[in-house]
Protein backbone atom coordinates (compact mmCIF):
# COMPACT_ATOMS: atom_id res chain seq x y z
CA UNK A 1 0.00 0.00 0.00
CA UNK A 2 1.15 3.72 -0.72
CA UNK A 3 1.21 6.57 1.61
CA UNK A 4 -1.49 8.76 1.73
CA UNK A 5 -0.33 12.43 2.45
CA UNK A 6 -3.22 14.71 4.58
CA UNK A 7 -3.05 17.80 2.19
CA UNK A 8 -2.44 21.67 3.25
CA UNK A 9 -3.16 24.21 1.36
CA UNK A 10 -3.95 28.41 2.34
CA UNK A 11 -7.18 28.78 4.45
CA UNK A 12 -7.43 25.01 4.18
CA UNK A 13 -7.50 22.06 6.56
CA UNK A 14 -6.68 18.61 5.21
CA UNK A 15 -8.39 15.72 5.77
CA UNK A 16 -7.54 12.25 4.93
CA UNK A 17 -10.02 9.29 4.65
CA UNK A 18 -8.09 5.97 4.84
CA UNK A 19 -10.49 2.77 4.56
CA UNK A 20 -9.16 -0.63 5.54
CA UNK A 21 -11.15 -2.63 2.69
CA UNK A 22 -10.24 -3.18 -0.30
CA UNK A 23 -11.34 -2.01 -3.98
CA UNK A 24 -12.06 -4.71 -5.41
CA UNK A 25 -13.10 -8.71 -4.45
CA UNK A 26 -10.73 -10.54 -6.07
CA UNK A 27 -6.93 -9.88 -6.01
CA UNK A 28 -7.36 -11.51 -2.24
CA UNK A 29 -7.58 -8.63 0.14
CA UNK A 30 -6.53 -9.83 3.94
CA UNK A 31 -9.17 -9.09 6.25
CA UNK A 32 -6.90 -8.74 9.06
CA UNK A 33 -7.22 -5.35 11.65
CA UNK A 34 -4.22 -2.46 10.21
CA UNK A 35 -1.76 -0.22 11.93
CA UNK A 36 -2.65 3.25 10.81
CA UNK A 37 1.35 5.10 10.86
CA UNK A 38 2.18 8.36 10.49
CA UNK A 39 5.51 8.53 8.88
CA UNK A 40 7.79 11.93 8.61
CA UNK A 41 10.84 13.16 7.35
CA UNK A 42 13.01 15.38 9.65
CA UNK A 43 15.59 15.82 7.09
CA UNK A 44 18.30 13.84 7.71
CA UNK A 45 16.05 10.55 9.03
CA UNK A 46 12.11 9.14 8.62
CA UNK A 47 9.81 8.97 11.77
CA UNK A 48 7.47 6.91 12.13
CA UNK A 49 4.56 6.62 14.80
CA UNK A 50 1.97 4.26 14.91
CA UNK A 51 -1.36 6.02 15.79
CA UNK A 52 -4.25 3.92 15.09
CA UNK A 53 -5.40 0.44 15.07
CA UNK A 54 -7.92 0.08 12.10
CA UNK A 55 -10.54 -3.16 11.79
CA UNK A 56 -11.44 -4.75 8.97
CA UNK A 57 -14.07 -2.83 6.76
CA UNK A 58 -13.57 0.31 8.65
CA UNK A 59 -12.43 4.06 7.32
CA UNK A 60 -11.45 6.64 9.51
CA UNK A 61 -10.92 10.29 8.80
CA UNK A 62 -7.38 12.55 10.25
CA UNK A 63 -6.55 16.01 10.11
CA UNK A 64 -3.03 17.38 11.77
CA UNK A 65 -5.27 17.76 14.58
CA UNK A 66 -5.66 14.37 15.25
CA UNK A 67 -1.80 13.66 14.87
CA UNK A 68 0.51 14.00 17.89
CA UNK A 69 2.14 17.21 19.29
CA UNK A 70 5.46 16.40 18.55
CA UNK A 71 5.16 15.79 15.27
CA UNK A 72 7.29 19.61 13.99
CA UNK A 73 5.02 21.98 11.95
CA UNK A 74 5.46 22.23 8.45
CA UNK A 75 6.01 18.97 7.47
CA UNK A 76 4.32 16.56 5.36
CA UNK A 77 2.41 14.25 7.05
CA UNK A 78 2.27 10.43 5.39
CA UNK A 79 -0.52 7.94 6.43
CA UNK A 80 -0.09 4.23 5.54
CA UNK A 81 -2.21 1.06 6.78
CA UNK A 82 0.23 -1.88 7.33
CA UNK A 83 -0.09 -5.04 8.87
CA UNK A 84 2.87 -4.57 11.78
CA UNK A 85 4.18 -1.17 12.91
CA UNK A 86 6.83 0.87 11.02
CA UNK A 87 10.23 1.16 12.19
CA UNK A 88 10.30 4.45 14.77
CA UNK A 89 13.30 5.57 12.72
CA UNK A 90 14.44 4.79 9.44
CA UNK A 91 17.11 5.95 6.66
CA UNK A 92 15.09 5.35 3.91
CA UNK A 93 11.26 5.66 3.45
CA UNK A 94 9.82 2.60 4.42
CA UNK A 95 8.74 0.00 2.43
CA UNK A 96 4.59 -0.01 2.27
CA UNK A 97 3.38 -3.27 0.41
CA UNK A 98 0.29 -2.96 -1.60
CA UNK A 99 -1.92 -5.91 -2.34
CA UNK A 100 -3.77 -4.30 -4.90
CA UNK A 101 -2.64 -3.36 -8.44
CA UNK A 102 -5.97 -2.65 -10.57
CA UNK A 103 -6.82 -0.40 -8.85
CA UNK A 104 -4.51 0.91 -6.68
CA UNK A 105 -5.66 1.07 -2.75
CA UNK A 106 -6.30 4.89 -2.62
CA UNK A 107 -7.17 7.52 0.01
CA UNK A 108 -10.10 10.11 0.43
CA UNK A 109 -7.35 12.93 -0.03
CA UNK A 110 -9.47 16.19 0.46
CA UNK A 111 -9.14 19.99 1.49
CA UNK A 112 -12.00 21.81 4.11
CA UNK A 113 -12.70 25.31 4.34
CA UNK A 114 -14.99 26.84 6.73
CA UNK A 115 -17.68 27.12 3.71
CA UNK A 116 -16.45 24.30 1.34
CA UNK A 117 -15.02 21.59 0.61
CA UNK A 118 -12.72 19.56 -2.59
CA UNK A 119 -10.95 16.10 -2.97
CA UNK A 120 -9.88 13.58 -4.79
CA UNK A 121 -8.95 9.70 -4.43
CA UNK A 122 -5.34 9.30 -4.76
CA UNK A 123 -1.87 7.71 -3.39
CA UNK A 124 1.62 8.75 -3.24
CA UNK A 125 4.19 6.24 -4.15
CA UNK A 126 7.96 7.76 -3.50
CA UNK A 127 9.45 8.84 -6.62
CA UNK A 128 13.01 7.96 -8.18
CA UNK A 129 15.57 11.18 -7.40
CA UNK A 130 16.45 11.49 -10.46
CA UNK A 131 12.97 11.65 -11.94
CA UNK A 132 11.58 14.64 -14.35
CA UNK A 133 8.39 16.70 -14.23
CA UNK A 134 6.62 17.24 -17.25
CA UNK A 135 3.08 18.39 -17.44
CA UNK A 136 0.42 20.32 -19.57
CA UNK A 137 -2.55 21.52 -17.47
CA UNK A 138 -5.26 23.06 -18.57
CA UNK A 139 -6.81 23.65 -15.38
CA UNK A 140 -6.44 27.22 -15.12
CA UNK A 141 -9.78 28.95 -14.46
CA UNK A 142 -9.27 32.43 -15.14
CA UNK A 143 -12.29 34.39 -13.97
CA UNK A 144 -11.11 37.40 -11.70
CA UNK A 145 -12.45 36.25 -8.64
CA UNK A 146 -10.87 32.98 -8.85
CA UNK A 147 -7.47 32.39 -6.94
CA UNK A 148 -5.41 29.30 -8.52
CA UNK A 149 -2.78 27.31 -6.73
CA UNK A 150 -0.12 24.53 -7.91
CA UNK A 151 0.22 22.31 -4.94
CA UNK A 152 3.58 19.85 -5.62
CA UNK A 153 3.45 16.98 -4.19
CA UNK A 154 6.72 15.32 -3.75
CA UNK A 155 8.10 11.61 -1.83
CA UNK A 156 11.43 10.11 -2.53
CA UNK A 157 13.01 7.36 -0.58
CA UNK A 158 15.79 9.53 0.84
CA UNK A 159 14.84 11.39 3.89
CA UNK A 160 16.72 14.95 2.40
CA UNK A 161 14.32 17.79 1.64
CA UNK A 162 16.54 19.07 -1.33
CA UNK A 163 15.56 22.31 -2.95
CA UNK A 164 15.44 22.75 -7.40
CA UNK A 165 13.13 24.39 -9.57
CA UNK A 166 10.25 24.30 -11.35
CA UNK A 167 9.49 26.48 -14.69
CA UNK A 168 6.28 27.49 -16.20
CA UNK A 169 6.37 28.23 -19.65
CA UNK A 170 3.50 28.74 -22.51
CA UNK A 171 3.45 26.63 -24.76
CA UNK A 172 3.19 28.74 -27.76
CA UNK A 173 5.00 31.86 -28.33
CA UNK A 174 8.53 33.06 -28.44
CA UNK A 175 8.37 34.89 -24.72
CA UNK A 176 7.66 31.65 -23.29
CA UNK A 177 8.84 31.47 -19.64
CA UNK A 178 6.33 32.62 -17.23
CA UNK A 179 7.78 31.91 -14.08
CA UNK A 180 10.44 29.67 -11.95
CA UNK A 181 9.62 28.28 -8.50
CA UNK A 182 11.64 26.68 -5.69
CA UNK A 183 9.91 23.64 -4.68
CA UNK A 184 11.56 21.02 -2.21
CA UNK A 185 11.16 16.98 -1.86
CA UNK A 186 9.42 15.41 0.85
CA UNK A 187 6.58 17.91 0.94
CA UNK A 188 3.75 19.82 -0.44
CA UNK A 189 4.94 23.19 -2.03
CA UNK A 190 2.20 25.89 -2.74
CA UNK A 191 2.56 28.32 -6.04
CA UNK A 192 0.16 30.88 -6.71
CA UNK A 193 -0.43 30.91 -10.41
CA UNK A 194 -2.52 34.15 -10.97
CA UNK A 195 0.39 36.38 -10.83
CA UNK A 196 1.18 34.52 -14.23
CA UNK A 197 -1.46 36.31 -16.33
CA UNK A 198 -2.13 33.36 -18.35
CA UNK A 199 -4.95 33.28 -20.79
CA UNK A 200 -8.33 31.44 -20.86
CA UNK A 201 -6.80 29.93 -24.08
CA UNK A 202 -3.20 29.56 -23.60
CA UNK A 203 -1.65 26.10 -22.64
CA UNK A 204 1.37 26.09 -20.25
CA UNK A 205 3.73 23.60 -19.14
CA UNK A 206 5.47 23.00 -16.29
CA UNK A 207 8.64 21.85 -16.22
CA UNK A 208 11.03 20.74 -13.30
CA UNK A 209 14.25 18.53 -14.88
CA UNK A 210 15.27 17.38 -11.85
CA UNK A 211 12.10 16.14 -9.64
CA UNK A 212 9.54 14.67 -10.22
CA UNK A 213 5.62 14.87 -8.44
CA UNK A 214 2.22 14.79 -8.24
CA UNK A 215 0.96 18.47 -9.58
CA UNK A 216 -2.39 19.59 -7.73
CA UNK A 217 -4.58 22.30 -9.08
CA UNK A 218 -6.47 23.99 -6.62
CA UNK A 219 -8.79 26.60 -7.20
CA UNK A 220 -11.11 28.90 -4.99
CA UNK A 221 -13.43 31.66 -5.01
CA UNK A 222 -12.96 34.32 -2.89
CA UNK A 223 -14.19 33.52 0.43
CA UNK A 224 -13.51 29.80 0.07
CA UNK A 225 -17.03 29.17 -0.79
CA UNK A 226 -16.41 26.73 -3.74
CA UNK A 227 -13.16 25.07 -4.16
CA UNK A 228 -11.93 22.53 -6.72
CA UNK A 229 -8.81 20.03 -7.25
CA UNK A 230 -7.89 18.15 -9.39
CA UNK A 231 -4.52 16.59 -11.08
CA UNK A 232 -2.66 16.39 -14.11
CA UNK A 233 -1.95 13.67 -15.92
CA UNK A 234 1.88 12.21 -16.47
CA UNK A 235 2.72 12.13 -20.06
CA UNK A 236 2.17 8.67 -20.55
CA UNK A 237 -1.36 9.13 -20.14
CA UNK A 238 -1.56 10.44 -23.47
CA UNK A 239 -1.02 6.83 -25.15
CA UNK A 240 -2.46 3.77 -24.65
CA UNK A 241 -0.30 0.33 -25.51
CA UNK A 242 2.89 -0.13 -26.86
CA UNK A 243 5.79 1.54 -25.33
CA UNK A 244 3.78 4.06 -23.48
CA UNK A 245 6.91 5.10 -21.28
CA UNK A 246 8.79 5.12 -24.62
CA UNK A 247 6.78 7.75 -25.66
CA UNK A 248 7.10 9.72 -22.35
CA UNK A 249 10.61 10.16 -22.85
CA UNK A 250 10.23 11.15 -26.38
CA UNK A 251 7.59 14.11 -25.35
CA UNK A 252 10.18 15.09 -22.23
CA UNK A 253 12.79 14.85 -24.68
CA UNK A 254 11.31 17.58 -26.92
CA UNK A 255 9.76 19.77 -23.95
CA UNK A 256 12.47 19.62 -21.11
CA UNK A 257 15.52 20.33 -22.97
CA UNK A 258 13.73 23.48 -25.06
CA UNK A 259 15.65 26.75 -24.52
CA UNK A 260 13.64 29.45 -22.59
CA UNK B 1 0.04 -27.01 -4.35
CA UNK B 2 -1.55 -24.03 -2.22
CA UNK B 3 0.61 -21.60 -5.14
CA UNK B 4 -1.14 -23.58 -8.23
CA UNK B 5 -4.76 -23.09 -6.34
CA UNK B 6 -4.07 -19.17 -6.32
CA UNK B 7 -2.01 -19.40 -9.69
CA UNK B 8 -5.34 -20.93 -11.07
CA UNK B 9 -7.65 -18.76 -8.84
CA UNK B 10 -6.38 -15.47 -10.27
CA UNK B 11 -6.33 -16.90 -14.03
CA UNK B 12 -10.25 -16.72 -13.95
CA UNK B 13 -9.68 -13.12 -12.93
CA UNK B 14 -7.12 -12.34 -15.37
CA UNK B 15 -7.01 -14.55 -18.21
CA UNK B 16 -8.34 -12.81 -21.30
CA UNK B 17 -10.19 -9.83 -19.25
CA UNK B 18 -8.15 -6.94 -20.33
CA UNK B 19 -8.64 -3.98 -19.07
CA UNK B 20 -8.67 -2.23 -22.53
CA UNK B 21 -8.49 -3.98 -25.72
CA UNK B 22 -6.27 -3.05 -28.40
CA UNK B 23 -8.14 -1.32 -31.10
CA UNK B 24 -8.11 -3.38 -34.22
CA UNK B 25 -6.60 -0.48 -36.61
CA UNK B 26 -3.21 0.62 -36.35
CA UNK B 27 -4.75 4.15 -37.48
CA UNK B 28 -7.08 4.59 -34.53
CA UNK B 29 -7.09 7.10 -32.04
CA UNK B 30 -8.70 6.75 -28.79
CA UNK B 31 -10.99 8.71 -26.41
CA UNK B 32 -12.33 8.27 -22.66
CA UNK B 33 -16.49 7.77 -22.49
CA UNK B 34 -16.68 11.23 -20.77
CA UNK B 35 -19.89 11.92 -18.60
CA UNK B 36 -21.99 15.44 -19.80
CA UNK B 37 -24.94 17.06 -17.66
CA UNK B 38 -26.74 19.56 -18.79
CA UNK B 39 -29.51 20.95 -17.10
CA UNK B 40 -30.60 23.80 -14.85
CA UNK B 41 -27.99 23.23 -11.94
CA UNK B 42 -25.16 21.30 -14.00
CA UNK B 43 -23.26 22.82 -17.36
CA UNK B 44 -20.34 20.10 -18.61
CA UNK B 45 -16.78 21.81 -20.63
CA UNK B 46 -14.41 19.67 -21.91
CA UNK B 47 -10.69 21.34 -22.15
CA UNK B 48 -9.53 20.50 -25.72
CA UNK B 49 -6.12 20.72 -26.28
CA UNK B 50 -4.03 19.17 -29.18
CA UNK B 51 -2.43 15.97 -28.24
CA UNK B 52 -0.76 15.20 -30.95
CA UNK B 53 0.39 18.87 -31.53
CA UNK B 54 2.72 18.21 -28.31
CA UNK B 55 4.84 15.09 -29.88
CA UNK B 56 5.33 16.98 -33.76
CA UNK B 57 4.67 19.62 -35.66
CA UNK B 58 1.57 19.53 -37.44
CA UNK B 59 -0.19 20.28 -40.54
CA UNK B 60 -3.14 22.91 -40.89
CA UNK B 61 -4.71 20.03 -42.05
CA UNK B 62 -4.49 17.96 -38.79
CA UNK B 63 -5.63 21.16 -36.49
CA UNK B 64 -9.03 19.45 -35.20
CA UNK B 65 -10.34 17.07 -33.12
CA UNK B 66 -14.18 15.02 -33.65
CA UNK B 67 -16.33 14.55 -30.89
CA UNK B 68 -19.13 11.95 -30.60
CA UNK B 69 -21.67 12.82 -28.21
CA UNK B 70 -24.33 10.12 -26.99
CA UNK B 71 -27.44 10.22 -24.73
CA UNK B 72 -28.10 7.90 -21.85
CA UNK B 73 -29.09 5.53 -23.51
CA UNK B 74 -25.72 5.36 -25.52
CA UNK B 75 -27.18 6.34 -28.97
CA UNK B 76 -25.09 8.76 -31.02
CA UNK B 77 -26.73 12.37 -31.15
CA UNK B 78 -24.28 14.16 -32.95
CA UNK B 79 -20.82 14.27 -34.30
CA UNK B 80 -18.45 17.32 -34.97
CA UNK B 81 -15.32 18.51 -35.86
CA UNK B 82 -13.78 20.80 -33.87
CA UNK B 83 -10.91 23.32 -34.73
CA UNK B 84 -8.23 23.48 -32.30
CA UNK B 85 -4.77 25.80 -33.16
CA UNK B 86 -1.52 23.80 -31.77
CA UNK B 87 -0.48 24.16 -28.23
CA UNK B 88 -3.15 25.88 -27.45
CA UNK B 89 -6.20 25.44 -24.94
CA UNK B 90 -9.82 25.85 -25.98
CA UNK B 91 -12.57 25.40 -23.04
CA UNK B 92 -15.96 23.58 -25.39
CA UNK B 93 -19.34 24.42 -23.37
CA UNK B 94 -21.16 21.15 -24.34
CA UNK B 95 -24.02 22.83 -23.89
CA UNK B 96 -23.52 24.19 -27.38
CA UNK B 97 -22.74 21.08 -28.84
CA UNK B 98 -26.22 19.32 -27.87
CA UNK B 99 -29.25 18.83 -30.30
CA UNK B 100 -32.50 19.95 -29.05
CA UNK B 101 -34.01 17.56 -26.42
CA UNK B 102 -30.77 15.68 -25.66
CA UNK B 103 -31.98 14.92 -22.04
CA UNK B 104 -30.56 16.03 -19.56
CA UNK B 105 -26.92 13.82 -19.17
CA UNK B 106 -25.00 10.87 -21.42
CA UNK B 107 -21.83 10.41 -22.44
CA UNK B 108 -18.74 12.02 -24.95
CA UNK B 109 -15.78 10.93 -26.39
CA UNK B 110 -12.87 13.06 -27.80
CA UNK B 111 -10.84 11.97 -31.26
CA UNK B 112 -7.80 13.31 -32.25
CA UNK B 113 -6.98 13.57 -35.88
CA UNK B 114 -4.19 11.43 -35.65
CA UNK B 115 -1.87 9.78 -34.11
CA UNK B 116 1.80 10.99 -34.70
CA UNK B 117 4.81 8.78 -36.00
CA UNK B 118 6.70 9.39 -33.35
CA UNK B 119 3.83 7.45 -30.69
CA UNK B 120 2.46 4.72 -33.83
CA UNK B 121 6.08 3.34 -33.88
CA UNK B 122 5.77 2.70 -30.36
CA UNK B 123 3.26 0.61 -31.16
CA UNK B 124 0.79 2.74 -29.10
CA UNK B 125 -1.92 5.05 -30.03
CA UNK B 126 -2.88 8.96 -28.77
CA UNK B 127 -5.66 8.73 -26.03
CA UNK B 128 -8.27 11.54 -25.35
CA UNK B 129 -8.03 11.14 -21.21
CA UNK B 130 -8.51 15.23 -20.48
CA UNK B 131 -10.36 17.15 -17.96
CA UNK B 132 -13.97 17.47 -17.75
CA UNK B 133 -15.45 20.63 -15.82
CA UNK B 134 -18.50 20.69 -14.18
CA UNK B 135 -20.27 23.64 -12.83
CA UNK B 136 -23.27 23.93 -10.32
CA UNK B 137 -26.19 26.15 -9.84
CA UNK B 138 -24.68 29.75 -9.91
CA UNK B 139 -21.24 28.98 -9.35
CA UNK B 140 -18.36 30.73 -11.32
CA UNK B 141 -16.05 27.43 -10.37
CA UNK B 142 -15.53 24.57 -12.54
CA UNK B 143 -15.46 21.34 -10.39
CA UNK B 144 -12.74 19.32 -12.71
CA UNK B 145 -12.23 15.74 -13.13
CA UNK B 146 -9.80 13.38 -14.96
CA UNK B 147 -10.43 10.67 -17.59
CA UNK B 148 -9.96 7.56 -16.09
CA UNK B 149 -10.60 4.46 -18.85
CA UNK B 150 -9.32 4.29 -22.39
CA UNK B 151 -12.68 3.17 -23.55
CA UNK B 152 -13.78 3.89 -27.26
CA UNK B 153 -11.60 3.70 -30.49
CA UNK B 154 -12.01 5.52 -33.70
CA UNK B 155 -10.91 5.71 -37.22
CA UNK B 156 -11.78 7.72 -39.72
CA UNK B 157 -15.09 6.57 -41.99
CA UNK B 158 -15.62 3.43 -39.27
CA UNK B 159 -17.82 3.26 -36.77
CA UNK B 160 -16.26 3.72 -32.93
CA UNK B 161 -14.89 0.29 -31.02
CA UNK B 162 -15.65 -0.50 -27.85
CA UNK B 163 -12.63 -0.97 -25.92
CA UNK B 164 -13.86 -2.26 -22.50
CA UNK B 165 -14.08 -5.75 -22.12
CA UNK B 166 -16.66 -7.99 -19.67
CA UNK B 167 -15.16 -10.28 -17.18
CA UNK B 168 -15.52 -14.08 -16.93
CA UNK B 169 -16.58 -13.64 -13.25
CA UNK B 170 -18.58 -11.18 -11.52
CA UNK B 171 -16.35 -8.66 -10.00
CA UNK B 172 -16.92 -6.26 -7.46
CA UNK B 173 -15.68 -2.79 -6.71
CA UNK B 174 -15.79 -1.27 -3.66
CA UNK B 175 -15.46 2.47 -3.29
CA UNK B 176 -12.60 3.73 -0.91
CA UNK B 177 -14.68 6.46 -0.36
CA UNK B 178 -17.34 7.21 2.86
CA UNK B 179 -20.45 8.95 1.97
CA UNK B 180 -21.21 11.30 4.74
CA UNK B 181 -23.85 13.28 5.76
CA UNK B 182 -25.54 16.24 4.48
CA UNK B 183 -24.13 15.63 1.23
CA UNK B 184 -25.87 14.04 -1.74
CA UNK B 185 -24.06 11.68 -3.85
CA UNK B 186 -25.04 10.72 -7.40
CA UNK B 187 -22.87 7.92 -8.28
CA UNK B 188 -22.27 7.70 -12.41
CA UNK B 189 -21.55 4.74 -14.05
CA UNK B 190 -20.48 4.03 -17.69
CA UNK B 191 -20.63 0.95 -20.28
CA UNK B 192 -17.32 0.67 -22.27
CA UNK B 193 -18.09 -2.57 -23.21
CA UNK B 194 -19.91 -3.51 -26.87
CA UNK B 195 -22.91 -5.35 -25.12
CA UNK B 196 -25.48 -4.58 -22.68
CA UNK B 197 -23.93 -4.74 -19.03
CA UNK B 198 -25.72 -5.54 -15.83
CA UNK B 199 -24.83 -3.65 -12.21
CA UNK B 200 -25.83 -4.18 -8.99
CA UNK B 201 -25.72 -1.28 -6.84
CA UNK B 202 -25.54 -1.93 -3.31
CA UNK B 203 -25.68 0.14 0.06
CA UNK B 204 -24.00 -0.56 3.12
CA UNK B 205 -23.23 1.14 6.05
CA UNK B 206 -20.17 1.47 7.59
CA UNK B 207 -20.52 -2.19 9.60
CA UNK B 208 -21.82 -3.55 6.30
CA UNK B 209 -25.04 -4.49 7.16
CA UNK B 210 -26.84 -4.15 3.54
CA UNK B 211 -28.98 -0.96 3.46
CA UNK B 212 -30.10 -0.42 -0.46
CA UNK B 213 -29.78 -2.66 -3.05
CA UNK B 214 -30.56 -1.58 -7.10
CA UNK B 215 -30.00 -2.95 -10.10
CA UNK B 216 -29.53 -1.62 -14.06
CA UNK B 217 -28.83 -3.14 -17.15
CA UNK B 218 -26.77 -0.58 -19.16
CA UNK B 219 -26.14 -1.09 -23.24
CA UNK B 220 -23.12 0.01 -24.66
CA UNK B 221 -21.80 3.61 -24.14
CA UNK B 222 -25.04 4.47 -21.33
CA UNK B 223 -24.78 5.96 -18.52
CA UNK B 224 -26.55 5.59 -15.34
CA UNK B 225 -26.97 7.28 -12.02
CA UNK B 226 -27.30 5.82 -8.77
CA UNK B 227 -28.55 8.35 -5.59
CA UNK B 228 -27.42 8.20 -2.51
CA UNK B 229 -28.38 10.69 -0.10
CA UNK B 230 -27.26 9.29 3.97
CA UNK B 231 -29.45 10.90 6.55
CA UNK B 232 -27.42 9.82 9.78
CA UNK B 233 -24.79 7.83 8.99
CA UNK B 234 -21.74 7.26 6.91
CA UNK B 235 -22.38 4.96 4.55
CA UNK B 236 -20.04 2.43 1.30
CA UNK B 237 -21.15 1.48 -1.76
CA UNK B 238 -20.00 -1.71 -3.69
CA UNK B 239 -20.75 -2.09 -7.62
CA UNK B 240 -21.01 -5.69 -8.67
CA UNK B 241 -20.99 -6.30 -12.60
CA UNK B 242 -18.78 -8.07 -14.95
CA UNK B 243 -17.02 -5.10 -15.92
CA UNK B 244 -13.56 -5.36 -15.62
CA UNK B 245 -13.20 -2.00 -13.71
CA UNK B 246 -16.60 -0.03 -12.82
CA UNK B 247 -14.61 2.45 -11.37
CA UNK B 248 -17.57 5.37 -11.32
CA UNK B 249 -17.63 9.05 -11.33
CA UNK B 250 -19.06 10.46 -8.06
CA UNK B 251 -20.85 13.74 -7.78
CA UNK B 252 -21.11 15.14 -4.49
CA UNK B 253 -23.68 18.05 -3.77
CA UNK B 254 -24.63 20.64 -0.96
CA UNK B 255 -25.79 23.99 -0.89
CA UNK B 256 -22.12 24.93 -0.81
CA UNK B 257 -21.20 23.66 -3.84
CA UNK B 258 -19.89 20.50 -5.71
CA UNK B 259 -17.26 18.08 -5.65
CA UNK B 260 -16.38 16.02 -8.80
CA UNK B 261 -14.00 12.86 -8.44
CA UNK B 262 -12.99 9.17 -9.92
CA UNK B 263 -13.48 6.51 -7.57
Amino acid sequence: MPFYPILSAPSCIGRTTLCNFPPNNWEKPSKTPKFVNITWSSGSIWNSITLDYLTYGIAKSYTLADLPTDIPQGVLPLLSLTSSPLPRLSQVLPTVSSPNQLPTWRASLELISSNASTSYQGELDPLPENASLLTFPPLLQTHSTINNFLLFLNLERSPVMRKTYLKIFRCCYTSRLLGEFSIVSNSITCISLDSLNIQANELPVFVSPNMSGVPLFFATTEGFTSMSLEHTHPPASYVIHGKRWAAQKYLKSRWISQPD
Amino acid sequence: MTSYINLFRLATWKLWQPLVAVPSSAKSVVSDLFVWRNSSIFKTYFELTSIPSLFENISPYQRHATIFIFDACGCKINEQILTIEPCMRRTLDLSYLLPNESGSCGTFAIFHSHTPDSVSTLGSFVAERGYVGYSYQSSILLSYAHGNLDAVAFQANSPVQMLGRSSLRRRSYMLQHLLTPPYYYEIAVVNPTNSSQTIRFDVLSICGRLLQTSKVSLKSRALHFFPVSPEHENLKIVLHSRLVMARPLVFRSHDSGLDVFHG
